[in-house]
């Protein structure tokens, strides 16, 4: 079984439905178990955060209406069928931000494999390691992002970094105050996308 | 006469100097026969982009490079055009400049990336993808096409935008929006103010949303349209009288908001922010 492969059946294996080619990887692959170890971490401390209360019907039709609008699925060919059941946690809020935390992951982790002496920014690799950080770095892949940085981009991205942690920490707040608060779930996930694509400019900089 | 003679001395430095710039800078012209819908990236680290359309089926692409410490790279895999602008050895913001004047068949597909900036499309009937720092971006006249937005703190202009799917997301930048209308307009800010002029159109989908960032849209007093506007901590302001939703999907939420329609709520707005300030004018 391959990495791509395990990975495919994730939900599963991490419902506790994985048969044993599935622990067969999981035990000789260092990275899935990695990663399923990591996954089962931020499942359990988005639990914490979302409660663990199901959020309303509304919130799946919301959800499916936004989606359908987007052209990303058709509308349902059944009157009354919901496109997330209930029963499907892989939707659920914990979910959801725990996928937000995985493409950070998945971000840090594409940055550190990225770092080193060989950059290939001129401008950038002469001045890295010599400003201390900035204060709006607030976690560690904030602070390997930043670490990368000239004194000036540094400031810049700090600086925006900053800006969405504070939305993510405010989100993040009435939820935990009103879990059925669908306009600060969507504000949560409106503010990890801002994180994200900060992120990704800030990497393009890097790579470029 | 000392005075003179210094003056006399400045001219001769300012001289030399532009001598010296023009003789830096490089001009290229590139040229690449599409076909339709071609996808065409600009891959700007530093300087400008600015995109029209083209009368014919050729991209053309004049590069202006500014030094000796940026190369400007181009490949053509059959309707995909991509230029970037890669820094060399020594290559500062300053002098890693490259400005570019595109023209595209107006059915192409554009994307465009720059720090600075400013990046600029006009007249496109394709999708226009944009990306930058604090890069100002301005695209206008544009229908029936996908426009997507990615900005830290630049400001972001759109103008005439007629039957688009808008994604905007900003940290810091304003966005302004001028006659803008489409089956699909959203709005990400995080400290961004929003301003929407125009008529919201027939049956679109609009969410303007910041964290911190007012929000203020200006409409007709007959524009038709279904609103739900919340601030969490701001304050809202509404000129419409609106009337009451024959089917209320949502309550309005703890916090300051208003919700109702106008004429025959022919499209959806939705409003929110945290702490900015929401107001709905009439004109």
């Amino acid at each position: 079984m391959t990495c791509i492969e395990f990975q495919d059946i994730l939900p599963d294996v991490l419902e506790g439905e994985a048969d044993a080619a599935h622990a067969a990887h999981l035990m000789s692959c260092p990275s899935c178990s990695e990663l399923v170890s990591d996954l089962r971490a931020i499942a359990s401390g988005a639990k914490l955060l979302c409660g663990d209360d199901e959020p309303s019907p509304r919130v799946w039709a919301n959800i499916q209406r936004t989606l359908e609008a987007e052209g990303i699925i058709r509308p349902a060919t059944q009157p009354g069928a919901m496109l997330f059941p209930q029963q499907r946690k892989w939707f659920s809020p914990a979910w959801l931000t725990a996928a937000a935390a995985i493409a950070l992951i998945a971000v840090g982790a594409f940055f550190y494999s990225n770092r080193g002496p060989t950059s290939i920014h001129p401008q950038l690799s002469n001045n890295t390691q010599a400003a201390p950080l900035s204060p709006g770095a607030t976690d560690d892949d904030d602070l390997a992002l930043l670490g990368q940085m000239s004194p000036a981009e540094r400031a810049f991205y700090a600086d925006d970094l900053q800006t969405v942690n504070n939305f993510i920490r405010d989100a993040e707040t009435t939820v935990a105050q009103n879990p059925e608060d669908d306009d600060a779930r969507h504000f949560l996930m409106d503010a990890y996308q801002q994180r994200a694509m900060v992120y990704s400019l800030a990497m393009d900089r890097s790579v470029q | 006469m000392a005075a003179r003679h210094r003056v006399g001395h400045i001219a001769v430095v300012i001289a030399v100097c532009a001598v010296a710039f023009a003789a830096d800078q490089v001009k290229k012209e590139f040229k690449f026969t599409v076909g339709q819908h071609a996808s065409v990236s600009i891959i700007n680290e530093y300087g400008p982009v600015t995109v029209k359309p083209s009368s014919n089926n050729q991209v053309v692409v004049v590069a202006i490079s500014h030094s000796d410490k940026v190369q400007v790279d181009n490949s053509q895999n059959g309707d995909r055009i991509v230029l970037k602008s890669r820094l060399l050895p020594g290559a500062t913001p300053a002098n890693a400049r490259v400005d570019y004047e595109v023209q595209v068949p107006a059915d192409s597909s554009v994307t465009l990336h720059s720090v600075d900036g400013p990046l600029r499309a006009e007249e496109l009937s394709g999708d226009v993808t944009m990306e930058g720092d604090s890069a100002i971006m301005d695209v206008r006249d544009i229908a029936g096409a996908h426009v997507h937005v990615n900005t830290l703190n630049g400001s972001v202009t759109l103008t005439n935008i007629s039957n688009g799917h808008i994604e905007i997301t900003s940290i810091g930048g304003n966005v302004v929006m001028n006659d803008v209308t489409g089956p699909f307009v959203e709005v990400t800010s995080a400290k961004g103010k929003i301003n929407y002029t125009g008529d919201f159109g027939y049956a679109g989908n609009y969410k303007l949303t910041s964290h911190t960032g007012d929000i203020e849209a200006t409409v007709p007093a007959d524009a038709s349209f279904d609103v739900n506007a919340r601030s969490v901590r701001g304050d809202v302001e509404n000129d419409f009288p609106l009337n009451a939703r024959k089917q209320i999907a949502s309550l309005p939420q703890r916090g300051r908001s208003f919700v109702g329609t106008a004429g025959r709520a022919a499209s959806s707005v939705i409003l929110r922010t945290f702490s900015g300030k929401i107001r709905l004018k009439a004109r």
